[in-house]
């Protein structure tokens, strides 16, 4: 192989999205996933008054539970086509790690990019701190890719892994959720601190990141 | 054999002094009243639980490195083990909300930090489940375990520094200083001891048992 390792870890995204683009799977049901959860909250708390805590943790909820709708298929895909040998000969598991978390983080900019401008529109929180909402989304994005990648690397090779997903990654996740959860409190102005839950976010992200490199190893090559 | 016997009657003698010496010997501390009680039992479980833990991603580890499926084996008992230490640990540390708070749950970062240790241990314990092959098993679970004790040093140090905490000052906190009269050390101490030693016995017994099925799956 002449190409070098961000070369063969993009023709991995680049597979795996055409492979997307087929079906578009992955992508519709994450989507109509986080549309269902947030018409049915939006049904639930229409005719209350919610403040910006409740309506901070309800998006992370969506947010989070259409992701693990969705991103756990990636490695899952390899395993039920029968593609996973031939991926090995390819790529190293790095490059595959890489591959699967850049398109695991592109379909989740996708989805974001549906879910939270409809849930501003539906649940009309305060807004006076944008910035602060796309920092978080982006940080916690990153946490939550890395950590979705080696978990769904893990499930891919075990049995019911749809409820499993869920179970494992959620404990994981949660200081990530809290976390991602304060930054949007203090996008919607009901917090004045967002720089202590950004730095969480970034630190947290440098350590799933860092678990996921030195681990995939023993996942991938099992 | 003997010697074995005569510290089992040891433990048992050890544990129902502590425990008198828990209702009778320590003072009550200043505004827990009656529920000082609790955490002679509350304090060593949710110990052990961390030390479980610990030991459970060390030997994880080990695996990761020496693919020695006893490696595997000990990692996924002091899981078990730590699994019910952490279930005792949420259940007193419940009670002791309940007679301070009003409410058995209120969600204070420590109970968040314990109940999401108890959700990773359930995790893994379900993993485990999930897998039929030994050595694709041991590998997976162990790197779960990796993962997972990564993001305890947020559940622990961090998480409880933003979020308001109900949570007394624990004993080992950021001044350094017990906050305990001496009676009740004594007492907590000699509990701490008493649990280490039934976990410790409970691992051995499971040891043996993993060791003879792993030597039984060797000689097939």
């Amino acid at each position: 192989m002449k190409s070098g390792f961000l070369a063969r870890s993009l023709s991995v995204a680049r597979k795996d999205w055409q492979v997307e683009c087929r079906s578009l799977a992955g992508l519709s049901s994450t989507g109509l996933f986080a549309l269902v959860t947030l018409a049915s909250l939006s049904i639930a708390v229409g005719p209350y008054a919610v403040g910006p805590d409740v309506l901070a943790a309800l998006l992370w909820i969506v947010l989070l539970f259409a992701g693990f709708a969705g991103l756990a298929q990636s490695f899952a895909r390899e395993y039920d086509s029968h593609t996973a040998p031939h991926l090995k000969l390819l790529a190293g598991p790095h490059e595959v790690l890489l591959g699967k978390g850049l398109l695991n983080l592109w379909l989740l900019v996708l989805v974001e990019c549906g879910v939270v401008p409809l849930f501003l529109v539906l649940m009309e929180p305060k807004l006076p701190h944008p910035w602060v909402l796309i920092a978080t989304l982006a940080l916690a994005d990153i946490g939550f890719v890395a950590c979705a990648t080696l978990l769904g690397a893990i499930v891919a090779q075990a049995r019911s892994r749809g409820a499993l997903f869920a179970g494992l990654a959620l404990p994981v996740l949660i200081p990530l959720m809290l976390s991602a959860i304060g930054g949007t409190k203090a996008a919607f102005g009901a917090q004045p601190d967002a720089v202590t839950h950004l730095l969480t976010l970034s630190s947290f992200d440098a350590v799933l990141m860092g678990a996921a490199v030195l681990l995939i190893e023993p996942v991938w090559n099992e | 054999m003997m010697t074995k016997t005569i510290l089992k009657f040891g433990l048992l003698i050890w544990m129902l002094v502590m425990t008198v010496a828990a209702f009778l010997y320590a003072p009550l501390a200043e505004k827990l009243f009656e529920l000082t009680r609790v955490i002679y039992w509350h304090i060593p479980m949710s110990w052990i639980t961390v030390a479980a833990f610990g030991l459970s991603a060390y030997w994880s580890l080990m695996y990761l490195r020496r693919h020695d499926l006893v490696d595997d084996a000990k990692a996924a008992i002091w899981a078990e083990l730590g699994l019910i230490a952490c279930v005792l640990a949420t259940v007193s540390g419940s009670i002791f909300a309940k007679g301070m708070w009003g409410s058995y749950w209120n969600w204070d970062p420590r109970e968040t930090s314990i109940f999401l240790l108890l959700l990773i241990y359930a995790a893994y314990v379900t993993l485990r489940t999930a897998i039929d092959d030994d050595e694709r098993r041991a590998s997976l679970s162990a790197t779960y375990a990796v993962v997972a004790v990564a993001t305890v040093p947020f559940l622990i140090f961090i998480v409880p520094r933003i979020y308001f905490s109900l949570h007394p000052d624990p004993l080992i906190n950021s001044k350094g200083r017990q906050f305990m009269e001496y009676r009740m050390r004594v007492v907590l101490y000699s509990s701490l001891l008493g649990f280490m030693a039934i976990f410790w016995w409970l691992y051995r017994i499971h040891l043996r048992l993993a060791l003879a099925r792993l030597a039984q799956g060797r000689a097939r």
